[in-house]
């Protein structure tokens, strides 16, 4: 301590001779702030409203494909995520509007609520980002539409509340789930356009069958149920007949 | 003696990292103290708000923001003075807690984890005058990624007079009144942030020191 003593006073007393010879003339200042705010930004170029009428039998057979309906750009300061839901305006939430049917309806058999999960999509490019998703049958929708009836592959997912995230079991268009699964940000603009991240096409399929009982349609994340109709039987139900509509939302959300 | 070095060393250090002025330390005491002065015209707050892709893609800049203009008076007759000064710029995030090396974090916006927290060499900054009399005048320059680091506007070891107007380094007693383009300095701001920083407001300060050499 004693040591420390001269030392501290030498230390002070130099400190004021600097300051009694200090050249400074003067000075100002300036702040700077920089607001960065974040900006997710969603572009979907295409038809508002996308119709398929199946007035012809290999229509009902084959279903009836609209390639490249919807591009979707992306542009995001932050990390991302997007899926896609499908829904309707009735209690569940999650079967097609019927707005109209067509003939006396009478037929015990024929049923008015479809599944949205009817509606099939089908991505340009694979999900980048998809380490963590579990479970599901598939994680996006990549698979190639085929002849062949496969359960829930490309079954839009369906929820009555489009705002809360898909599972990890479900299928994501980029990124998913998990908080490990994402697309950093950045924009279809700088990013090569078509073939990036950020660039996606889809196409849309609904394959009714004959009978018209949508055999594809089955949710994840099993994809083994068949829920083309939501009451009766595969065997002796089918689509009554009528004019339906769904709403397909796009949804780009931050990573978390 | 070993902890009177530490001290004064510590003391040097804390005052580069605060960003405060630094004396050369080779001054006469030629310069009138007094009356000499910087006088900053810019706005109190210079904001940059990046709210569309294209601001942070292309980056904000803010031309001639701020100008600095000198007065700068001797004490001693004409021909018999050595009134020489540097002007300096030093920047400073106000210290701890943050790093050294990062904007102050006001607010941060959006889920937390997301991005970097953006760092000081961000911001750009761009000086000239009439007479091209700072050093890299008109060519863009990013501060160290440090509090506390400088750029240099004028640091000419040599007495250079106001008046040739040839790009030299004018650090003589002079004033803008009387010889304005050597005397006075515009300056321009430019962030271009790109898409890798933490949404959220940040702060630094920029502090312009006009010293006797």
């Amino acid at each position: 301590m004693k040591k420390l003593l001269p030392g501290l006073a030498l230390f002070a007393a130099l400190n004021i001779a600097l300051d009694a010879n200090a050249q400074l003339i003067d000075e100002s200042n300036v702040t700077i702030t920089m607001d960065l705010q974040p900006i997710l930004q969603l572009n979907m170029n295409g038809p508002q409203s996308i119709d398929f009428v199946f007035d012809q039998i290999s229509e009902y057979i084959g279903g009836i494909t609209q390639y490249g309906a919807t591009t979707l750009t992306v542009s995001s300061t932050v990390n991302w995520d997007l899926y896609a839901v499908g829904y309707g305006s009735n209690t569940s939430g999650i079967i097609w509007d019927q707005q109209a049917v067509y003939g006396t309806g009478g037929d015990p058999n024929a049923i008015d609520s479809i599944s949205c999960n009817a509606l099939e999509l089908r991505q340009n490019r694979n999900n980048p980002s998809t380490t963590n998703a579990a479970g599901g049958v598939a994680v996006d929708y990549r698979a190639a539409f085929t002849t062949a009836t496969v359960l829930g592959t490309n079954s839009v997912y369906t929820s009555p509340t489009p705002y809360i995230r898909p599972a990890a079991t479900e299928k994501y268009i980029a990124g998913h789930f998990n908080t490990a699964d994402f697309v950093v940000g950045g924009s279809y603009l700088t990013a090569g356009s078509v073939g990036s991240d950020y660039y996606y096409t889809i196409d849309y399929r609904i394959k009714p069958g004959l009978p018209a009982t949508f055999p594809n349609s089955a949710a994840n994340p099993t994809g083994s149920t068949w829920n083309g109709l939501t009451s009766g039987s595969q065997a002796t139900n089918f689509a009554q007949p009528g004019l339906y509509t769904m709403n397909v939302k796009y949804v780009l959300t931050e990573n978390n | 003696m070993k902890t009177y070095a530490t001290l004064l060393l510590a003391t040097i250090f804390q005052n580069i990292l605060f960003g405060q002025c630094v004396d050369p330390g080779t001054g006469t005491n030629s310069c009138d103290h007094t009356d000499s002065k910087i006088i900053l015209t810019s706005p109190g707050n210079v904001e940059m708000v990046f709210d569309s892709f294209s601001d942070y893609n292309g980056g904000i800049t803010l031309n001639g923001s701020s100008i600095v203009r000198l007065k700068v008076l001797r004490k001693y007759p004409i021909g018999t003075d050595s009134c020489k000064w540097m002007l300096s710029m030093y920047v400073s995030n106000g210290g701890a807690p943050t790093p050294v090396t990062q904007w102050e974090t006001l607010a941060n916006y959006g889920i937390a984890g997301s991005g970097l927290p953006p760092t000081l060499d961000l911001l750009q900054v761009k000086v000239d005058n009439g007479c091209n009399t700072p050093i890299n005048s008109g060519t863009w320059q990013n501060f160290d990624s440090l509090s506390g680091a400088v750029i240099h506007i004028i640091n000419n070891a040599a007495f250079t007079p106001a008046g040739s107007c040839g790009g030299l380094q004018v650090n003589g007693a002079g004033t803008y009144l009387t010889n304005y383009n050597e005397y006075s300095f515009t300056i321009d701001y430019r962030i271009k942030p790109g898409l890798i920083y933490r949404p959220g407001r940040y702060e630094l300060s920029i502090k312009y020191c006009l010293t006797e050499m």
